[in-house]
């Protein structure tokens, strides 16, 4: 009672964990690097450089990490509407 | 009339309703077991999206955020890593399980895991781990649920007995109505909390301060120290960081209340969509609690309990109709992941002990009451341990979402198809060994080289599961091939389309 996949089929299984699509890459890729900027070291390397700063008002690692969580979101909401 | 009476009778008010919507949800269910655990499998975008992020955020957003803002600074606002990161989980992980849950009509995680490593020792402790993590979940619920009537009523209603009605009413609605209940209830708690923090926040920051950026003003030049990174207690370390956003994102998600979601779903599109939009929720609310935490370092500077600065605050500063109607948020947030778990956990030893080990092959109806009972007896244990044991919120749930995590492997081997499967012997190995190093890494040697012990226990777990499973027996061919081949399928094959003619046929 196999899927609607042939034994064959399952032979010629290209990894799950690779995008198969030029919208999947970019996506992948996206995320992955912006999360990065959300992760030590970065981060820490962010807040020693950068962190006595001020924007708008607020702290600048406040600042800053809301923007790049917000720009997650928007890949997330790309791929979505890309149908990847 | 006195001010605590205004903030706990509104609190009791927003309790009435969510009884209220439990009794319509009982009138509304069958004594159809996939209608009591899955809704049926026909939830909707909207519930959907509420149900998740009022589950997802609990006493531990609400208050724990407060609190470890308050002691920590401004490091917690890594927390939008992980939510974030959940929705990407949701986007690629959630689909996959929703469309194995809906195909071969799974209801519990180790139903999939079972299924797939053809073990019913790999089922029982699947469900063991899942609900033995969760309860210290529930913990952190009532816990929650104490704080908050305790403050709200100036004390004059204890933490134990606050706790005790509030998670009683939560279990009652449960053993009413069903996931039937917890959804409709979810709706109103997701919308409430969320509505709730941000107004408790703002009217608290220009009370206060004149203003959010007036109160950053003030931090900036009363306590540096909280803006900074590892933060004034030097907690948050690059080790912390990462193992707080990789058990608070796969820990989480791979607990049975939010997988049992994915099941719950009317479509894989619905899952993607929810991936990609929860975060908005999950990550903004952050964005107040850190108003709350900061702000009440400020002028709470001595609280003995931090997990109660966002209470505090509302009941010294803010308007009694204003704090009551927050607290109900507040009072929501908790319930609805409450009882997002209880009925998970019932679910769980339900399907996979009781009707599978002691009574199979009974009426329906038989299961739905054996489940009210169980909720009962998670109750019980719920109340002993929150007025019997106290840790930070924020620290018991990522221990708990660290336990969970320890089901990584064995979900992703279900789920993305390679060459070379894990075998149950394998999984079995790797969540043993998981949860050894992980007991070492929190007690023995806590969060050794500065790394959290979610870390050393996750990476453990994947070197035994992997090397264990070079050595051993895979699933038979035509397991792993129906399984993979109905992922494979749907994933870059036919997909909703596909999946739903294989039903038919």
């Amino acid at each position: 009672m196999l899927g609607r996949c042939t034994p064959e089929v399952l032979l010629s299984f290209r990894s799950h964990y690779l995008p198969r699509s030029r919208t999947g890459w970019i996506a992948v890729l996206a995320f992955l690097g912006l999360m990065a900027l959300v992760q030590p070291p970065i981060v820490f390397w962010v807040d020693t450089r950068f962190g006595s700063g001020w924007v708008l008002g607020m702290p600048f690692l406040y600042v800053y990490l809301g923007a790049v969580y917000f720009a997650l979101i928007g890949v997330l909401l790309w791929a979505v509407r890309r149908g990847a | 009339m006195e001010s605590w009476v205004v903030a706990t009778g509104l609190i009791l008010l927003y309790v009435i309703v969510t009884i209220v919507l439990g009794v319509l949800a009982n009138r509304a269910m069958s004594l159809d077991l996939e209608d009591f655990l899955l809704y049926g499998r026909k939830a909707g975008f909207v519930v959907l999206y509420l149900t998740v992020v009022a589950s997802y955020h609990s006493a531990f957003a609400f208050l724990g955020s407060g609190g470890f803002f308050y002691r920590h600074g401004i490091g917690f606002w890594e927390a939008g890593t992980w939510t974030v990161l959940t929705g990407a989980i949701t986007y690629t992980l959630g689909v996959r399980i929703w469309a194995l849950g809906k195909r071969f009509r799974y209801i519990t995680p180790a139903d999939m895991l079972a299924d797939f490593y053809e073990s019913e020792v790999v089922r029982v402790v699947v469900a063991l781990v899942s609900v033995f993590f969760t309860i210290l979940y529930i913990q952190v619920q009532a816990q929650g649920l104490g704080y908050i009537i305790s403050v709200a009523s100036g004390d004059r209603i204890s933490f134990e007995v606050g706790t005790f009605f509030l998670v009683l009413v939560a279990g009652g609605y449960l053993v009413a109505g069903g996931l039937r209940a917890v959804y409709w209830t979810d709706v109103v708690q997701g919308v409430w909390m969320y509505v709730a923090v941000w107004a408790g926040a703002l009217v608290l920051s220009f009370r206060l301060f004149g203003g959010p950026l007036e109160l950053w003003a003030r931090v900036r030049a009363e306590r540096p120290d909280l803006l900074s990174l590892p933060g004034p207690e030097g907690y948050f370390t690059p080790g912390i960081w990462i193992g707080m956003t990789v058990a608070l994102s796969f820990g989480i998600i791979l607990q049975p209340h939010i997988m049992i979601r994915y099941y719950s779903a009317v479509s894989g599109r619905t899952i993607k969509w929810l991936g990609a939009t929860t975060p908005i929720f999950l990550m903004t609310l952050y964005i107040p609690a850190a108003l709350v935490g900061m702000g009440g370092a400020i002028v709470l500077p001595d609280l003995a309990v931090p997990d109660q600065v966002f209470p505090e605050l509302l009941v010294r500063y803010a308007p009694a109709w204003l704090t009551g109607l927050i607290l109900a948020g507040a009072t929501a947030a908790a319930m609805s992941t409450l009882d997002s778990i209880l009925h998970a956990n019932m679910t769980v030893l339900t399907r996979d002990v009781y009707q599978r080990y002691i009574a199979p092959d009974r009426e329906p109806g038989h299961y739905v009451w054996v489940g009210r009972g169980i909720v009962l007896g998670l109750l019980v244990i719920a109340y002993v341990l929150s007025v019997r044991t106290f840790g930070f919120l924020v620290t018991l749930v990522t221990l708990s979402g660290a336990g969970a995590l320890q089901l990584l492997p064995g979900t992703l081997g279900v789920c993305y198809p390679t060459r070379r499967p894990f075998t149950k012997s394998g999984v079995l190995a790797g969540i043993g060994v998981g949860l050894t190093v992980l007991y070492l890494t929190l007690v023995t040697f806590p969060h050794a080289l500065g790394i959290h012990g979610a870390i050393w226990s996750i990476a453990a777990n994947f070197a035994t599961c992997i090397i264990i499973s070079l050595f051993t027996k895979a699933s038979s061919e035509e397991t792993i091939g129906r399984i993979h081949g109905a992922v494979e399928d749907y994933v870059y094959g036919s997909g909703e389309e596909g999946l739903e003619e294989a039903l038919r046929s």
